[in-house]
């Protein structure tokens, strides 16, 4: 295989992997404690690592892997991060950048070497496993108590002991091992292992370990079984004669010997099987189906129904030995709303890691001089949202660099920083999550966007005249519309706005634009936290039941007719020292007003950001927990209804949108 | 049917379901279930079609007036009512309909196209008519009556 | 006629290697897929005799696709290539059905007996 030929692609996925080590080393730097970074920048490494073994690059390929001790250490957390550590694993890296394009430049990189290792093997005692110590005994002891030799008797085969060697580069070894078992099984009956099982399962053995086995087929099939093994370099069986020479000898010699020895490695394994339970530790998860999720979500939202149906028929017959048991059940299902929620609940952050190096990447290519900012990567959504936010997410960002952020050259010239400021934000806003992404570049221009439109044929120059600014820059999510001929994002598709806004919209999201001229402009995306499950006050208005929100709720009271103030022709009552607007939920909802005044109103106080308004209904049912249904409006635009909620009876109750409804 | 295979593409079954005094069909490979009028909760939007939401075995589907959405005079519904409930974009959304008469297989190359001007709706919506017996059978176009973005227009000049 | 071999992996450069390796050694290479996906797709449209399949890819990772393609043809021959960190996966692998693993960087004698092993 000639290597010459792979020299390009080589080059280019090299490059990859260097940004991505050199952005996680970054990151580390200012957040040492960052598990995921160090694991990041040793993926990086060992990827490097690989590629350049192939290639035939040695010396890269050994640097690297003194990178990737050093980092192992870290990740380990038996050493830690500081200045001196993340210097040298810089210069390694700048060094890795050096030879990939030219692999002669080796000066300075055997001192390089000689200090990462310094790191590797100096301060820190790495541990080595139990077994290399004198205590394993490397031949066919197998030192069998009476019951394993009876045991072995009663198997009905041919006792064999077999001895199988690994390939010394063998890296999974208890894998290997695992499938030297299972092939065995396939044959016979395995009595004894050495090291014992648990030991070959933990990998603690070298590259060799026997097997006490009883078997009727014949030793040829066994023998090719185990050596179609990949990775299996030696095999060895040797049948027994009399198995009882191998019942255990009854010295007291060996047992003293085995003692001591066996102290020390108490002493050994202690810290590595603290090392070992915290590696198990991370992996303590599992995989799911997301589809699995859906269903157990499902489910879920029925019981919390349906336990609302029986709560209700408890009420309405007055069962109060029904209502007594009724209690506790509310609770476990309660608990079990919520910790299936919160298995589909994911940081944000898992969408937003990308786009630093993207931002990174776009800065070069387009010759911008960008300062990302990200905030509330904290922030969770349902898994499903996020593994469709991110590519409508990247188009915008690239948006926003490419046509918003000026050249450094251009914005100097305004009298603007040189560099550019992307924030990217996202935080939870009522039953939404919200994402924004703010650019202090040029703005979107009414004007240009009008006249494109109008070129395109997406709107007519007479309904051009008729729109307001803010209506004309959202043309830019019109279908047709897309400005670039070939937008190519991340992942090489062509993709325009449109298709971004159709994309969050079919994940019942909305996304807006706020812009100014010379200063920059916002993109606001909401996005609901599905199949919510929430508290609330319900409430009747003009015979149709409505759900309030109870995290906007502040109190709920009997407003009277005559503390009710006109202040600049709005109702306003004074409470607690502030003035409360109030609202009336039936003119909100275009229902008519009462016919007959009332002295005392029902009214549900929320707040909303930072004020407080008074919702006037007509009357209050009680509180309730309710299952959020997504309501399919169509496009109408529902916006004062956040969705559906089905009561006890079948029936449907509206939730308010409190934002909405206050403000709106 | 002359020959060839009974399922071939050239044949359909569709639901046949009537609206005044027309007769319309969708093809049943869209259709979801057909359910008698139920009690439906009206939303606070100035919707020209949306008649409001209904619970659909615990899930809240729209549902569609078609007399409003064809711009046809409003009737009290009837025993015959009927809600047809379609899957549109992946969503489920009911359709209210006067009656509903029936299933029938048809010949998609006896199918004409829409004449010019059919009275109150427009043609978009229409695949095409076949006449079945003494009737015409109006043959919707799903896709194009749900989107939404496109309000009807009356063609008030037939 | 030789035995074909599915290649899966994101990486081009893992592709092209395998390739060569594949036909350096006398097999053929039924088709190449970048992400689980695809190569779910390309699995029933070619029937290979045999799937190398990277386990981090985009879209559906190689876990999920070996198996599914286990489930559409239970005696599928999916060889699972890792990467270091990925010991739970190959585990997961395995007991879904996959018949080997290689590990990362891929060495050619390794790569060899998996092939002889799984395809003789």
């Amino acid at each position: 295989m000639d290597m010459s030929d792979f020299k390009e692609l080589y080059a280019s996925e090299s490059r990859e992997h260097l940004d991505l080590l050199n952005d996680a080393l970054l990151t580390l730097e200012n957040n040492p404690n960052d598990m995921e970074m160090i694991n990041e920048a040793f993926r990086a490494a060992h990827t490097l690592k690989g590629m350049a073994g192939t290639m035939g690059f040695d010396n890269v390929s050994e640097l690297a892997h003194a990178m990737e001790n050093v980092m192992d250490l870290i990740r380990d957390e038996t050493l830690a991060v500081n200045t001196e550590v993340i210097n040298l694993l810089f210069k390694a890296v700048d060094m890795l950048e050096l030879l990939s394009s030219s692999p002669e430049e080796t000066s300075g990189l055997d001192t390089l070497i000689k200090e990462l290792k310094a790191y590797s093997q100096g301060d820190v005692v790495v541990e080595k496993p139990a077994n290399t110590t004198a205590n394993l005994k490397q031949d066919n002891d197998f030192n069998l108590t009476q019951e394993e030799i009876e045991m072995t008797q009663n198997a009905h085969g041919h006792p064999m002991t077999i001895r199988v060697k690994l390939e010394e580069d063998c890296v999974f070894k208890s894998l290997r091992a695992d499938m030297v078992l299972d092939a065995l099984e396939e044959h016979g009956e395995l009595i004894k292992a050495n090291p014992e099982i648990e030991k070959i399962k933990n990998e603690e053995f070298e590259h060799t370990f026997y097997v006490l086995f009883s078997t009727k087929d014949d030793k040829d099939i066994i023998y090719n079984s185990l050596n179609s093994v990949s990775e299996v370099e030696e095999v060895e069986i040797n049948l027994i004669e009399d198995i009882t020479e191998l019942l255990i000898k009854e010295d007291t010699k060996p047992k003293e010997e085995s003692k001591t020895t066996s102290e020390d490695n108490e002493k050994k394994k202690k810290p590595k099987a603290a090392t070992l339970s915290k590696r198990l530790k991370s992996n303590n998860t599992i995989r799911v189906d997301v589809e699995r999720l859906d269903s157990l979500m499902n489910l879920v939202a029925e019981l919390v129904i349906k336990r609302t149906q029986v709560e209700s028929v408890g009420r309405s017959y007055n069962l109060d030995e029904l209502n007594k048991k009724l209690k506790p059940l509310s609770k476990v299902t309660t608990e079990l709303q919520n910790a299936v929620m919160e298995m589909r609940m994911v940081p944000i952050s898992l969408v937003f890691n990308r786009f630093p190096r993207l931002v990174r990447d776009l800065s070069q290519e387009l010759d911008k001089n960008i300062n990302l900012v990200i905030e509330g990567e904290d922030t969770e959504l349902d898994r499903t949202i996020i593994d469709e936010i991110g590519d409508p997410l990247v188009h915008m960002i690239r948006n926003s660099i490419d046509h918003g952020v000026e050249s450094p050259a251009k914005r100097e010239a305004a009298g603007k920083d040189p560099v550019g400021l992307v924030r990217l934000s996202a935080f939870h806003e009522g039953n939404n999550v919200v994402i924004q992404i703010q650019d202090d570049g040029n703005g979107i221009d009414p004007e240009f966007i009008g006249n494109m439109a109008v070129e395109k044929g997406v709107i007519s120059q007479s309904e051009l005249e008729t729109m307001s600014d803010n209506e004309i820059i959202k043309l830019i999510f019109a279908a047709g519309f897309s400005t670039a001929a070939k937008v190519s994002d991340v992942s090489g598709r062509g993709v325009g706005m449109d298709v971004v806004k159709n994309k969050i919209e079919s994940l019942s999201g909305s996304v807006d634009i706020t812009s100014q001229v010379g200063k920059g402009s916002i993109f606001t995306i909401k996005l609901p936290l599905t199949l919510s499950i929430i508290q609330g006050f319900l409430t009747k208005v003009a015979n149709q039941e409505y759900v309030i929100p109870l995290e906007s709720i502040q109190e709920i009271v009997d407003v009277n007719l005559d503390e009710i103030q006109t202040i600049r022709k709005e109702k306003v009552i004074h409470r607690r020292g502030s003035v409360i607007p109030l609202i009336s939920l039936r003119n909100k909802l275009n229902k008519a007003e009462l016919a007959e005044k009332r002295t005392e109103i029902p009214t549900v106080i929320v707040e909303v950001g930072d004020e407080n308004y008074g919702l006037m209904v007509d009357s209050i049912i009680g509180q309730q927990e309710v299952v959020i249904k997504r309501i399919n409006d169509l496009s109408e635009n529902l916006q004062k209804i956040a969705g559906g909620a089905i009561l006890g009876d079948g029936s449907i109750a509206l939730i308010i949108n409190v934002e909405e409804i206050t403000t709106g | 049917m002359k020959g060839g295979d009974i399922m071939s593409e050239e044949t359909g079954q569709i639901i046949v379901f009537d609206i005044g005094e027309e007769k319309f069909g969708v093809k049943i490979t869209e259709v979801h279930e057909i359910i008698r009028m139920k009690r439906i909760t009206e939303l606070p939007i100035n919707s020209p079609y949306i008649a409001g939401i209904i619970n659909l075995r615990g899930d809240i589907i729209s549902v569609i007036d078609l007399r409003k959405r064809f711009g046809i005079e409003d009737i009290v519904e009837d025993d015959n009512t009927r809600i047809i409930v379609v899957e549109f974009e992946g969503q489920n959304v009911g359709l209210i309909v006067d009656a509903v008469s029936e299933v029938l297989h048809i010949d998609e190359s006896k199918v004409d196209v829409p004449p010019r001007s059919m009275s109150g709706i427009k043609n978009d919506y229409i695949r095409g008519i076949i006449k079945v017996g003494e009737h015409i059978v109006i043959l919707l176009e799903l896709a194009n009556l749900l989107k939404s973005k496109e309000k009807i227009e009356l063609d008030k000049e037939s | 006629m030789s035995k074909s071999v599915l290649i899966v992996d994101d990486a081009q450069f893992m592709r092209t290697m395998l390739g060569k390796l594949i036909e350096e050694n006398g097999y053929e290479v039924a088709g190449e897929a970048i992400n689980g996906e695809e190569a779910i797709q390309k699995y029933m449209d070619l029937s290979p005799d045999l799937v190398t399949m990277d386990i981090t890819m985009p879209k559906m990772d190689g876990v999920e696709a070996t198996k599914q393609i286990l489930a559409f043809n239970p005696e599928a021959k999916v060889v699972m290539c890792s990467a270091m960190g990925q010991k739970p996966m190959v585990v997961e692998s395995l007991k879904a059905g996959a018949k080997d693993f290689i590990v990362k960087p891929i060495k050619p004698n390794k790569v060899k007996d998996a092939l002889k092993n799984i395809l003789g």
